[in-house]
């Protein structure tokens, strides 16, 4: 079944065309990698999906419903989070505290019983995310992989349908890598759809089934892992020449 | 079953600020020296101000330069309403807060996607719009006279006194139930990361306008006590003056806090009073307390680092914190 489906989508800033036509879907309980060279334009591809920026053209469909002139905190409300390129946190609370704040939307108390079920999912979302013991901790004292782990946990605490995540490996090392992929599998494998835009392709190849290829705000290969690696235009992006292979252990 | 509610009103409450709100009630029961009951009654006023100032800037940083528009905008307003309707004091201040509280939601709209000194020039703008305008209709507001032989609340200052002081209270606790509620939760997220907030699921357009309307409306009871308990009103209160003021009393109080506007604005206010007896000096020894208290204490003094680390300070003076 496809979740998510973006459609043409176009977006020009003033003379550099951002987008050009993307389309690709995302069918359910699926975990799927955009890639592609800098300035391709896959966060601007983000930022249309989740309606930080408007469309010049084209659509996105999430369960069929159109999130057209939708505005961000709608479209989160109807199931599509996700975190940003560069860690945002609420700086300044304690981690418990920033936690709670999505637990102020609709889509969270539509979704639960009553307010123990809301402080238990907080509880149960840092579980997953290693932060259970960091609670109480202020925000500005994390370190960069916890701070990772603390925006994905905000970005599932709102019961999300499908979860975006803007280079979740950037800047950490392998074992905070690992642990992330870890946790991505694991709420895969309970339902829960997957984009991720990532450039570490070797760490990103290992977790994602399907991978959609972008460069000049088009895409210009979908496929497994495998079958993209392979794919002569792909190469080519990615090393300004044809025939050779991407080597991925 | 009531009493249980009034408790759990009070429990997360600073104890230092309600022992200065009961000192308060105190004093009005307990005082006949005319004088002092009315630079009581100023502070308090001034507290009023602070304080629903404070819920807008003290939570999402955004400098309101132009308070003066809701203090001497519902001042006006329930001035002209008393003096050429005649209506009643208690109805002209209800009517001058809800106009302003309108005003504020016009403004919160208007300066939805500003920030920092965009959104600081843009109060301060409409506000000297407002005072221009005061001049210019001088025919209705009296021009540099202002208008004054407005109807006072009581016949009797102590009974205004216990009155202001009461209302005092009342946006105390309101502003403090609001803050620690999810609302000024969801305000301090906006002042963190506006884009991240709305990643929350949490428009957060509505919250700002919904504080900035608030904020308005208890500026407008203030606004409109003072003209009725000064029986005047001047345009001072509209100038930016009153705004700087309020600004001023509200940092160095402690923004962010309510209990530190609150005590803020009345030691301060008091304090200004007292060095009436040498007044050749007053403004310059006045200023300068002010100038050496930002230096000393740049966040306030409510937030000063001392004050947050020490458990048991922080306890008395800000109130218990509803977390974890």
């Amino acid at each position: 079944m496809i979740q998510l489906q973006a459609i043409e989508m176009k977006k020009r800033f003033d003379g550099l065309l951002a987008l050009s036509g993307l389309s690709f879907e995302v069918h359910s309980a699926e975990i799927l990698g955009i890639i592609g060279p800098n300035g391709a334009g896959k966060t601007t591809a983000f930022n249309c999906l989740t309606g930080f920026t408007r469309l010049d053209g084209g659509s996105v469909l999430l369960d069929g419903q159109n999130l057209g002139r939708k505005k961000p905190y709608q479209i989160v409300n109807l199931g599509l989070s996700r975190t940003w390129q560069l860690v945002r946190p609420f700086f300044g609370m304690k981690v418990i505290e920033a936690l709670q704040i999505p637990t102020f939307c609709r889509r969270v108390k539509n979704n639960s019983f009553d307010q123990t079920e809301v402080q238990e999912r907080i509880y149960k979302v840092a579980g997953q995310l290693s932060l259970a013991d960091k609670l109480q901790d202020t925000v500005d004292n994390l370190n960069q992989g916890q701070l990772r782990l603390l925006d994905i946990a905000r970005a599932l605490m709102v019961y999300p349908k499908v979860l975006l995540l803007d280079e979740p490996f950037s800047g950490l090392s392998h074992f905070e890598i690992n642990k992330i992929s870890a946790t991505v599998k694991n709420l895969n494998q309970d339902g829960l759809t997957v984009v991720i835009i990532e450039h570490r392709l070797r760490e990103l190849m290992k977790l994602v089934q399907k991978v959609v290829v972008v460069n000049f705000g088009q895409k210009i290969a979908e496929g497994t892992p495998q079958e993209v690696v392979q794919n002569p235009e792909v190469t080519k992006a990615y090393l300004g020449k044809e025939g050779e292979k991407i080597e991925i252990p | 079953m009531m009493k249980r509610q009034v408790l759990v009103l009070f429990r997360n409450e600073s104890p230092a600020a309600l022992s200065i709100l009961a000192a308060g009630f105190l004093f009005g029961l307990m005082s006949d020296n005319y004088f002092y009951i009315e630079v009581m009654m100023l502070a308090a006023i001034y507290a009023i101000f602070t304080m629903s100032w404070d819920i807008l800037t003290g939570y999402t940083h955004e400098l309101n330069f132009g308070f003066a528009l809701f203090v001497g905008g519902a001042g006006y307003i329930s001035g002209l309403a008393n003096l050429h309707l005649g209506l009643p004091p208690y109805l002209t201040i209800t009517i001058g807060a809800l106009v302003t509280g309108l005003v504020g939601i016009l403004i919160g709209y208007l300066t939805l996607r500003l920030k920092g000194p965009y959104f600081a020039m843009v109060t301060m703008a409409v506000a000297a719009i407002l005072y221009k305008t005061s001049y210019l209709l001088h025919q209705y507001t009296g021009g540099e006279e202002g208008i004054s032989g407005l109807g006072n609340l009581t016949p009797d200052p102590r009974y205004d006194f216990l009155i202001v002081w009461g209302i005092t209270t009342i946006v105390y606790l309101l502003l403090r139930g609001y803050a620690g509620s999810r609302h000024g939760h969801i305000l301090k997220a906006i002042r963190a990361d506006e884009n991240v907030a709305q990643c929350c699921g949490i428009n957060t357009a509505y919250h700002k306008i919904e504080t900035f309307a608030l904020s308005g409306f208890l500026g407008g009871i203030g606004g409109g006590l003072f003209a009725h308990t000064q029986m005047q009103i001047g345009p001072t209160m509209l100038s930016g003056y009153i705004s700087v003021i309020i600004v001023l009393l509200a940092i160095i109080g402690g923004m962010g806090t309510i209990v530190g506007p609150l005590i803020g604005a009345i030691s301060l206010h008091l304090l200004n009073d007292y060095l009436r007896v040498v007044e050749g000096y007053r403004i310059v020894i006045y200023s300068g307390i002010l100038i050496l208290l930002v230096y000393l204490a740049p966040h306030g003094i409510f937030n000063l680092q001392i004050l947050k680390k020490s458990k048991t300070l922080s306890f008395l003076l800000l109130g218990r914190r509803r977390t974890g």
